[in-house]
C-alpha cells in the first residue's frame, strides 16, 4: 500500500510526459481562475468601496459563499457545466474570490485619513485619492489575499477533476486510483504540492517586483 | 506689504460648541505668521478651513481677492507628519500637487527637479521616503507644499514630530529659505520659543474670543538670546 521512493521516483519518470500534458491542462484552469477572481474581486470591491449600501447588502452574501463547502457543489457545476474547462473554473473562482475581495476591501479601508486630507487640499477628487492612495496602500492587502487563495486554487481544480472531465491532474489521479497504482498516485500528490509552492513563490516574486519600496519588510 | 491671504468673519461650531465667532485673520506677501495656543483651541480646524478642505458656518477665504471657501487646492497644507507617500520616490512625492493638478508625470518630474538642491535634499530624488531621516524628509515633505501652492503655505506644526537638535536646524533654515523664496506662512505651533523663532506676527489664542497679536519687529538669527525674546515670551505665556 506504501510505495518506496524509489518506486514513485520510477512512477513519475515513465509518466512523465503524461503527467506534464494533464499538469498543464490544469494549470490553465487554475491560471484562468484566478485571472477571473482578480478581476472579478477588484471590481466588487472598487464598487463596494465607493457605496457604503452596496458593501453593507453583499458582504454578508460574500461571507454565505464561503460556508458552502466547494466539495458539495463540485459535482453540481459539472452537472451544470459539463465536462469541459468551464465548471472547473467556475469553483476556482468561487473559492478564490472572498480572500481576495476581502483583501481589496481591507486594503482601501486602511488608506491614511491623513493621506487623503493632504490630497484634498491638493484638489484631488475621487479618481485621485483612489489611484495615489487607496489602490497603492490595498496592494500588501491583495498579495496576502492571493497567497492564500493560490493554495487553494490548484487543489480545488483537481478536487473538481475527480468528479468529471477527460484532462487533468485530478481525472489523473481518479484513473491511478481505480487501477491500485499507489506509485503513480504518490507521484501525483508530490507533482500537485509542488506546483502549490511554484505557485506561491511566483506570488511572492511578483509582489516584491510590484513593490520595491517594500524591500525591507518583505525580508 | 499686500495681504495675500484673508480670513474674514469666520464662524465655526461643531454641535453646539462654537469654536470660532467671527474671526478675521490676515497675511500679507512674504510674512511668517504664528498662531499659538494651547492643543484642542482650534487651530487645525482653523487650518482646514483656510485650505479648504471644511467649510465655516460663515464667513469667507480670501487668496490674493479671490474667494476660496471651501476650495481646496489653491493653498498647501503641511502637517506635522510628514505625510510622504512610501510607494512613491522622493520626487514622484514632490511632483503629485502638478500631477493632480493634470500636468504629465514626466512633466512635473522636470519642473521640480531644480529645486531639490535648493531644499537641501538632492541626491534623494529616486530614493524612497523610509531612506530619509526625519529632517530630510520634512524638507520633502516642505518642497512638495511649496510646489503645490507657489509661496503660500499653512504649516501645521511642521518641525513638532522631530528631535530638539533637527528642529533648531530646520527652523534656521526655515527662516533662510523663506526669506529666498518670498514665502507667505502661517504656521500653528503651541511651542512659545518656535512662535518666536520663526514668526514675524503672532496670534496667540486661547479661547474662542480671545485673540492677542504680538509682532516681532526685529527678528534675527540669534533673536532668541536677546532680552526682546524673553520678554515678548513672559508677555505671550501671559495672554496663555
Amino acid at each position: 500500500m506504501l510505495p518506496s521512493p524509489l518506486g514513485v521516483i520510477k512512477a513519475f519518470k515513465d509518466d512523465f510526459s503524461l503527467l506534464i500534458s494533464h499538469s498543464a491542462y490544469t494549470l490553465a484552469e487554475t491560471f484562468l481562475g484566478m485571472v477571473i477572481s482578480i478581476i472579478l474581486s477588484f471590481t466588487l470591491s472598487v464598487i463596494m468601496d465607493r457605496f457604503s449600501f452596496i458593501k453593507k447588502a453583499v458582504y454578508p452574501l460574500l461571507v454565505v459563499t464561503q460556508t458552502i463547502p466547494s466539495i458539495a457543489i463540485a459535482p453540481l457545476l459539472v452537472l451544470w457545466f459539463g465536462f469541459g474547462m468551464s465548471p472547473k473554473i467556475i469553483l476556482i473562482v468561487i473559492v478564490c474570490f472572498f480572500p481576495l475581495a476581502v483583501g481589496f476591501l481591507d486594503g482601501f479601508s486602511s488608506a491614511d485619513r491623513d493621506e487623503i486630507k493632504l490630497l484634498q487640499s491638493m484638489g484631488a477628487n475621487t479618481r485621485h485619492i483612489f489611484r495615489h492612495v487607496k489602490l497603492p496602500r490595498s496592494l500588501p492587502h491583495f498579495f496576502a489575499g492571493l497567497k492564500v487563495s493560490s493554495s487553494y486554487c490548484i487543489v480545488s481544480a483537481v478536487i473538481s477533476e475527480w468528479l468529471g472531465g477527460t484532462v487533468g491532474l485530478g481525472v489523473y489521479m481518479t484513473r491511478v486510483r481505480k487501477s491500485y497504482a499507489f506509485d503513480k498516485m504518490f507521484a501525483v500528490i508530490i507533482l500537485v504540492s509542488v506546483l502549490s509552492i511554484l505557485l506561491m513563490a511566483l506570488i511572492s516574486l511578483l509582489e516584491k517586483m510590484t513593490m520595491p519600496y517594500n524591500k525591507e519588510k518583505i525580508k | 506689504m499686500k495681504e495675500i491671504l484673508s480670513a474674514r468673519s469666520i464662524t465655526k461650531a461643531f454641535d453646539k460648541n462654537i469654536i470660532f465667532k467671527d474671526l478675521d485673520i490676515s497675511l500679507e506677501e512674504g510674512e511668517t505668521l504664528a498662531l499659538l495656543g494651547p492643543s484642542g483651541i482650534g487651530k487645525t480646524t482653523l487650518m482646514n478651513i483656510l485650505s479648504g478642505v471644511l467649510a465655516p458656518d460663515s464667513g469667507n477665504v480670501f487668496l490674493k481677492g479671490e474667494d476660496i471657501t471651501s476650495k481646496p487646492g489653491h493653498i498647501s497644507y503641511m502637517q506635522q507628519k510628514d505625510l510622504l507617500l512610501p510607494y512613491y520616490t522622493v520626487i514622484e512625492n514632490v511632483a503629485l500637487p502638478l500631477i493632480i493638478k493634470g500636468e504629465k508625470k514626466k512633466n512635473a518630474i522636470e519642473k521640480v527637479e531644480g529645486y531639490f538642491d535648493f531644499f537641501g535634499i538632492s541626491g534623494y530624488e529616486n530614493k524612497y521616503p523610509r531612506e530619509m531621516s526625519g529632517g530630510m524628509k520634512q524638507r520633502a515633505a516642505l518642497l512638495r507644499a511649496f510646489i503645490q501652492s507657489e509661496g503660500v503655505l499653512l504649516l501645521d506644526e511642521p518641525f513638532g514630530a522631530l528631535d530638539a537638535v533637527t528642529r533648531n536646524k530646520l527652523q534656521k533654515w526655515y527662516i533662510e529659505i523663506s526669506k529666498e523664496m518670498k514665502l507667505s506662512t502661517v504656521i500653528i505651533t503651541h511651542d512659545t520659543d518656535e512662535a518666536l523663532i520663526l514668526a514675524d506676527r503672532i496670534i496667540v489664542m486661547n479661547n474662542a474670543s480671545a485673540v492677542k497679536e504680538i509682532s516681532i519687529y526685529d527678528k534675527c538669527k540669534e533673536y532668541e538670546l536677546t532680552e526682546d525674546f524673553l520678554k515678548k515670551k513672559k508677555e505671550i505665556l501671559g495672554y496663555l
